[in-house]
């Protein structure tokens, strides 16, 4: 397909399956096992319906909002995605310029196949710092230093993989990192060699490093090393919504790993609220997990998101046509948010309401009306 | 397929489909009917959906439980399939042998092409002998007798076939056992031949033997003649949950027989709460049905049951590799639901809670929150 003639974020990820070796596609876009969650991720969306209100003058559209106390342009940002140079040779680096050119914010992986300092030496921008916590908690603290030095703004902490999910097409590719990358930020530590083994190479090299005996406790030894807020990705409960702010969190992403740990957990649109209620506004939520178009954007506000994140299309924009690539999905992405909130009759992020939604739920639980009307 | 790149249990249907006679696999894999149960079993499955709790220590995860008192690997465990040496030659011995080398339980069909004496010869391991109640019920005690002295450990009796269910490839195949194999438990009592007759030559037997008056004072009457306990097989209602735990029965089975007997009957998933909170942990409650992946044991058992018994899958490992294939569908079950346990947040079987999972009416009746909050 003609990349000029691409209308839609999704269309990006023909293209990229098209450019694509088939081990590094299925690694960036499989999801665990039967993939049901990964399917929910879109459907969910497709169950919430706008309620939206007409005759506003909607001349001025504001996307703006504010995320940590970072003024962005719109509420969508960029979720971490590992091993970006397997997509295009700039990998990280094309992303985090094309990010900073739609002042909004990019989220890099602990799997990046670009450090921390060359991604910052790209210029500025508001930059969050994926963590994943090892066994080896001097690796641990040396990655958030450097994050730190290297100007990023928080750290979203990685708590749904204790163990890598079970990623089929992965095992059945015997996915490794292409031999000419390097996941940069280890560089130079000694944290063994991705091997080729009997499942996939990257399980095997998490299997060794990931701490699986990770917990609430850990966090607070994180909090005691960095200043940095920590954002905690991957709660979808209101019992951890809890535990998270006790322990002193900035706040929560509301993440299935891109349907990628545990399958058959709910959509992360679907988890949202209950998240949102558990948190009452004492810190901010966020959502990844799905989101395609403007208008899941608007469903996540309106459901009490501060804002969302975007990852695989990210990467197919990347595989197809690098910066420029990534530069488009974020301004098709703008552009239906501003049309989505426009139609909807908001002209600010604040004025997107609770009521500019109906879920499921509420559609069910409308009984039959007990008046009886006449046609005129 | 390569059997080396097998990386679920579903797989080994595709394999076995292609190695077995249309016939043998046409018995194996037909519901009853229209079959929908036969799909319900699979889909009920689906709109459960897992609410993980995260930061929780799980380097160690115990899949190990105890089921009537036997300690077992893992509640994951072997039904009573019919005819196994139609799926491979060594059939019921292969199944013995890898149920075993898994320390978990394998339950002998009553129908089985081998004997309770062969498969005991075996060696060492935890079995529990199905049982159809017979017209001459010195057919049953023998039966139960022989499988008394063979060291099986209790009795599943299936409650759920007066007559046998209208399975239509049967019908039109004109299902017969191939002429070299006989159901060896009967060899030397004259039961009737299974003869080629207009429709399933398995539905003429069984006409001609199974008791259609059995009744609850039966149950009564087996448990005079052995003190196995008696898991009663295929109890869908919370009605006769009550009736078979007065009656004395060791434990519930909720089963609707792989789907092969009343079509329409809900998913065993689905109704297994009904009869969980019936039996009111007087005695333990499992099911079969449907069970193909580590995860769908994880629900079963989040909703109350004690254990699982996966029917279908054993036949497809056994077909495409024998007893090694037997043995790799147990392996993908146990390292699945080792992996759910993890990512859910349990490292025991008895961590394992109702509020791990979200069934469709509790994600229905959310309603929307009559609290405004402010979005951050």
């Amino acid at each position: 397909m003609d990349t000029s003639m691409i209308t839609n974020v999704c269309e990006y990820e023909e293209v990229a399956k098209k450019k694509l070796p088939k081990m590094v596609y299925d690694y960036y876009a499989s999801g665990a096992e039967d993939q049901w969650t990964l399917q929910e991720n879109r459907h969910a969306f497709e169950r919430i319906r706008f309620r939206p209100r007409i005759l506003i003058d909607v001349t001025k559209v504001d996307t703006s909002t504010t995320v940590l106390g970072h003024k962005i342009s719109m509420p969508i940002m960029v979720a971490p995605t590992a091993m970006q140079r397997m997509a295009h040779p700039e990998g990280e680096l094309a992303t985090a310029r094309a990010v900073a050119s739609h002042n909004t914010i990019m989220t890099l992986s602990s799997w990046a196949t670009s450090s921390v300092e060359e991604v910052a030496s790209v210029g500025p921008g508001i930059r969050f710092f994926q963590l994943y916590v090892y066994k080896d908690r001097n690796v641990v603290a040396q990655l958030v230093r450097r994050a730190e030095r290297a100007g990023f703004s928080a750290i979203a902490l990685t708590v749904d993989t204790p163990i890598l999910g079970r990623r089929e097409a992965d095992i059945k590719n015997r996915f490794a990192l292409p031999p000419h990358l390097t996941l940069k930020n280890f560089e130079g530590l000694d944290l063994g060699q991705m091997e080729k083994t009997q499942d996939s190479g990257l399980a095997s090299y998490v299997a060794g490093q990931i701490d699986r005996s990770l917990s609430w406790k850990d966090v607070k030894w994180l909090q005691s090393i960095t200043s940095m807020p920590i954002l905690v990705k991957g709660v979808i409960t209101a019992e951890d919504t809890h535990l998270a702010i006790q322990c002193g969190c900035a706040g929560i992403i509301v993440s299935n790993h891109g349907a990628r740990q545990l399958d058959y957990v709910p959509a992360t649109i679907s988890a949202l609220e209950e998240v949102v209620k558990a948190a009452g506004g004492r810190v901010p939520v966020f959502l990844d997990g799905g989101v395609r178009r403007g208008t899941d954007a608007l469903k996540a506000l309106a459901l009490g998101a501060t804002g969302v994140f975007v990852g695989r299309p990210v990467l197919w924009g990347l595989a197809s046509e690098g910066e420029a690539g990534v530069k488009k999905i974020l301004q098709l992405l703008r552009d239906e948010f501003t049309l989505a909130m426009a139609l909807a009759g908001a002209t600010k992020v604040s004025e997107i309401t609770r009521a500019h939604v109906q879920t499921e739920q509420e559609r069910m639980s409308q009984l039959p009306s007990t008046i009886t009307y006449s046609r005129l």
